[in-house]
């Protein structure tokens, strides 16, 4: 997982380069903004171990709800999405008594450039930057009696390289979208929350410590159509090498609507 | 078509590898389950200094015997003496479900105090009844003086409680409020219970709770405060009876009402054993608990091991208990009328 992460990491820092140097020359085609804007529900499968909370790996699925709103001007796409669920975890390990309630979110914001300097919405390859925000928070029951439900946090905030590849296939369009963390700041709770004057202390920490990567494969209608279903895979991997670690896996199965407007066709 | 149903494919394998990323489930041999026994105290305790133990030496003078060990049974017991060289009330090992729990027993767990709820509610307090799930019993001592036993904080947000008392003893002039014998239980609920006697929000205690990998990696000292709480809060004169088993969150309790300037603390000194305790678990299950924080009064003195003493003593004999009268309570009725 960690040569994985690496490897992403450092193939997403040369791409933006390239992307970066590439948006110094005018960019042909395109240049008429089109948007659109999907909703999206499905079930996502939660697998993590966080041992602030336990020892033990806890997995569960749960709802997943995405609104995800993108915008092309000219070679550069826009991309946001919002996305959160809440999620049920027994462990995966053991069969102890204790549980988990995870209840997470999530904000992206990508702005990608096509490397062949074309229209944003044709098929073809982009990169550029994400910024990821992130909170999960966990309800960790262990079953002791007479013990309250401990709470634990994360939180994070990063910025990395993004890359996105497009695809016309059985009449619509797919893409690819991937992302990974260069620099992040994250609050990780050293214990239990739900004391008194317990919280989270926000530290700055370096791609040695945080890696992860994230992504989803969208398939979505044709560009010259202004409405239709939406399906996406979704997943991110994290790897926080903190005194106490945490290691998470999210995957999503999604299905939603979207919407276009403004111009829709390159 | 084809090339659909090809990615659709791809997603659902990709949808069973995420376990693998986790990395292997821990050990559960003996000496996994020790070290990590170990490694969460020696990352979240916070008392090593306060009770002078040298927590290296400990480890490497049980870890042999818990490699030893030839059945969980055994190893319970191991581990239980290790932490038993804590001599912390609040340090405890559950290894195999309710009724296992192995804990060290201070002096106050079997302290002599004489204290007798049924003489209470037989012999000095009228027209008693219970909050709807027993976390409070109220009568009235004398036509001004209300009374109010809180036998335990366990649970959680049944504070409220408390206001259903403070109405059925409205009109009284005096209250007291017994904690003798109070385990403890829930910080949260005794301290706005409490809340309900406050005239205004007041610093009562400090806390220093662990917050880092080195055994000195402390918060500095963070106030606790006591503030009015509930739909109206009790003005007239308080008088606290604590005892030797006065633990813990009860204790809490009694430093938060000792702060209010209209309470007065009678009985005897409590347990002295704070802690914050907080729960881990091992992979086999088991489940063990341990102190996360040292708590200081309002002068930031620590009352760990030590108790806090009442404003005015009265310790209950055992003569008192043979004749079923209660001293404590003649005391404070005594200063109360």
């Amino acid at each position: 997982m960690t040569r994985i992460m690496a490897a992403t990491n450092a193939a997403g820092l040369t791409l933006m380069y390239a992307a970066l140097a590439g948006a110094q020359s005018p960019a042909a085609g395109g240049g008429v903004g089109a948007s659109s804007l999907s909703v999206l529900a499905g079930v996502a499968q939660n697998e993590r171990r966080d041992l602030t909370a336990s020892p033990l790996a806890f997995a569960g699925r749960g709802i997943d709800l995405t609104v995800n709103y993108a915008r092309a001007i000219g070679s550069f796409t826009l991309d946001a999405a919002v996305q959160g669920g809440a999620r049920r975890l027994a462990s995966s390990d053991a069969d102890p008594s204790s549980s988990e309630r995870l209840t997470e979110g999530q904000l992206h914001v990508a702005l990608l450039r096509r490397i062949d300097g074309a229209a944003a919405s044709a098929p073809g390859f982009s990169v550029g930057l994400a910024l990821d925000g992130s909170g999960a928070f966990t309800a960790h029951d262990y079953g002791h009696a007479g013990r309250p439900i401990s709470n634990f946090v994360l939180g994070s905030a990063a910025i990395g390289p993004a890359a996105s590849w497009k695809q016309r296939i059985a009449g619509g369009a797919a893409t690819i979208a991937l992302a990974a963390p260069a620099v992040a700041v994250v609050a990780h709770s050293y214990s239990v929350i739900n004391r008194p004057t317990m919280g989270a202390e926000l530290r700055f920490v370096t791609p040695g410590l945080w890696r992860g990567a994230g992504g989803t494969v969208t398939y979505a209608p044709a560009d010259d159509r202004a409405t239709g279903l939406v399906y996406r895979y979704r997943f991110s991997l994290l790897r926080y090498d903190d005194v106490q670690p945490v290691r998470a896996v999210t995957q999503s199965v999604s299905v939603g609507f979207t919407m276009r407007f403004g111009a829709r066709r390159s | 078509m084809r090339s659909l149903r090809a990615f659709a494919a791809a997603l659902l394998l990709c949808a069973g590898c995420g376990g693998a990323l986790l990395g292997p489930a821990p050990s559960d041999n003996y000496a996994a389950l020790f070290d990590d026994v170990w490694r969460q105290f020696d990352l979240h305790y916070a008392q090593f200094d306060l009770r002078r133990v040298n927590w290296d030496s400990v480890g490497a003078r049980y870890r042999p015997q818990a490699l030893a060990a030839r059945s969980d049974a055994e190893l319970a017991a191991v581990l239980g003496r290790m932490l038993g060289e804590l001599r912390d009330v609040h340090v405890s090992l559950t290894p195999f479900g309710p009724g296992s729990t192995i804990r060290y027993v201070a002096r106050f767990d079997t302290a002599a105090t004489n204290f007798s709820a049924d003489v209470v509610f037989e012999r000095y307090v009228v027209l008693s009844a219970f909050t709807n799930e027993r976390h409070l019993q109220y009568g009235w001592a004398t036509p001004t003086i209300g009374y109010i036993r809180i036998p335990s904080f366990s649970g959680a947000a049944w504070d409220g409680d408390a206001d259903v008392a403070l109405e059925a003893l409205k009109g009284a002039e005096s209250i007291i409020v017994d904690v003798r014998n109070n385990p403890g239980g829930n910080y949260t609920v005794a301290k706005s219970v409490a809340g309900r006697f406050a005239d205004d929000s007041r610093t009562f205690g400090y806390l220093k709770l662990r917050n880092g990998p080195s055994r000195g990696d402390f918060t500095g000292y963070l106030p606790e405060r006591v503030s009015p709480d509930g739909p109206r809060q009790f003005r007239g004169r308080v008088f606290v009876l604590a005892n030797r088993r006065t633990v813990s969150a009860a204790e809490n309790f009694v430093l938060a009402m000792r702060a209010l300037p209209s309470v007065t603390v009678v009985g005897d000194t409590t347990a002295g054993a704070s802690g914050g305790p907080i729960v881990r678990e091992l992979p086999n299950g088991w489940t063990f608990q341990l102190s996360e924080w040292v708590e200081f009064d309002a002068e930031r003195r620590t009352f760990e091991g030590v108790g806090l003493a009442p404003d005015v003593a009265v310790r209950a004999t055992a003569l008192d208990a043979k004749r079923r009268t209660d001293a404590v309570l003649e005391r404070a009725l005594g200063m109360a009328r």
